[in-house]
């Protein structure tokens, strides 16, 4: 087969391949939770099309890399959430989504929220809102593939 | 039946001693009854072909915490048969020591199946016992939760199963609020 260009090849480094990859299909765990549940659904949906960024949704934690935390957490789920998140896969990330998710937001002051869902898990991105716009999101996504594009994993240190 | 004939057809049965009806709060009026009274005057409102209040459209707990400090259970009574309705209260003291040993009233779980839930939540929001439910737990709030959030004296604790409830830069900002 003839080699079209410069030899028909693309060189770069292991580390950089293998972060393109990732980055590429980040598939995220639905959890919609409350309003942001909506905003999440319309962020897949054909407007926004996160789809076109390699994000698809999955509907169970062992076939997806990305958990986006859409909506208030409560004490009683808390436990749950961490059950999903301790089934991801590694590596694994977390978009906490809108203000309740970020801080208890709107029901900071009540007794059954849990102040931020970085209590739970560790969060990557935060994306404010309430709830926050599908290109809010789409951002939020787009923040994330740019720190998966900086990871090193197969050299240590540095 | 019209409000009128329903009280006096009530206060045959009970007695007008036991009975207090109020008119002349906002809202609808109201008939307070003592706790000891409840059930025998629950099944008969049931029971009762002229009253037939076939229906419990909703049962809830009240706390005041005025001058003195008491919690009210509310019944929300309909008939499907003759489309007439009777709002009840049930008030009961919560004295400073052993305030749960007080909360108590009977269950009318077994009369109208529907106060099942609401009374589970009555008593996770207000800790109101209800005696001779068959299944009586919390409702909404996880079993191992402490208090009863609605009570109006309630202190949240520091933490939930070792979940801080509070958020530290949120309480910065409350405090820079509060300076300016």
């Amino acid at each position: 087969m003839p080699s079209e260009g410069f030899f028909g090849a693309v060189f770069t480094t292991v580390d950089k391949a293998l972060n393109w990859f990732r980055l590429s299909s980040v598939w995220y765990l639905l959890f919609g939770l409350a309003c942001c549940g909506i905003e999440l659904m319309q962020t897949g949906g054909p407007r926004a099309d996160i789809d076109r960024i390699g994000s698809v949704p999955r509907p169970t934690p062992r076939q997806s890399d990305l958990m986006i935390v859409a909506g208030t957490l409560t004490y009683k789920m808390a436990s749950r959430l961490r059950l999903l998140y301790d089934q991801m896969a590694e590596p694994k990330y977390v978009i906490a989504m809108g203000s309740c998710a970020n801080c208890g937001g709107l029901f900071q002051l009540s007794y059954s929220v849990v102040k931020g869902v970085d209590k739970i898990v560790p969060v990557d991105v935060y994306v404010p809102g309430c709830p926050p716009r599908p290109e809010a999101l789409t951002e939020g996504i787009l923040k994330l593939q740019e720190k998966i594009r900086k990871e090193r994993f197969l050299v240590k240190g540095d | 039946m019209d409000r009128q004939a329903i009280i006096k057809r009530i206060k045959n049965i009970i007695g007008e001693a036991e009975l207090e009806w109020v008119d002349d709060q906002p809202g609808d009026p109201y008939l307070v009854v003592g706790r000891d009274k409840l059930l025998r005057l629950a099944i008969y409102l049931k029971g009762d072909p002229y009253l037939a209040f076939d229906t419990l459209m909703c049962l809830s707990g009240v706390h005041h915490m005025g001058d003195e400090d008491e919690v009210e259970v509310v019944y929300h009574l309909y008939s499907l048969r003759h489309r007439h309705q009777l709002t009840l209260k049930v008030r009961l003291d919560r004295p400073a020591f052993f305030p749960h040993f007080y909360l108590r009233v009977d269950s009318v779980s077994g009369i109208w199946p529907a106060a099942g839930w609401l009374e589970r939540e009555a008593y996770d929001m207000l800790g109101i016992h209800f005696v001779g439910h068959n299944d009586f737990r919390r409702l909404l709030l996880p079993p191992d939760w402490e208090g009863h959030p609605l009570q109006k004296d309630y202190q949240e604790p520091a933490a939930y199963r070792d979940i801080s409830t509070t958020r530290e830069e949120v309480e910065g900002i409350v405090v820079r609020l509060q300076e300016q």
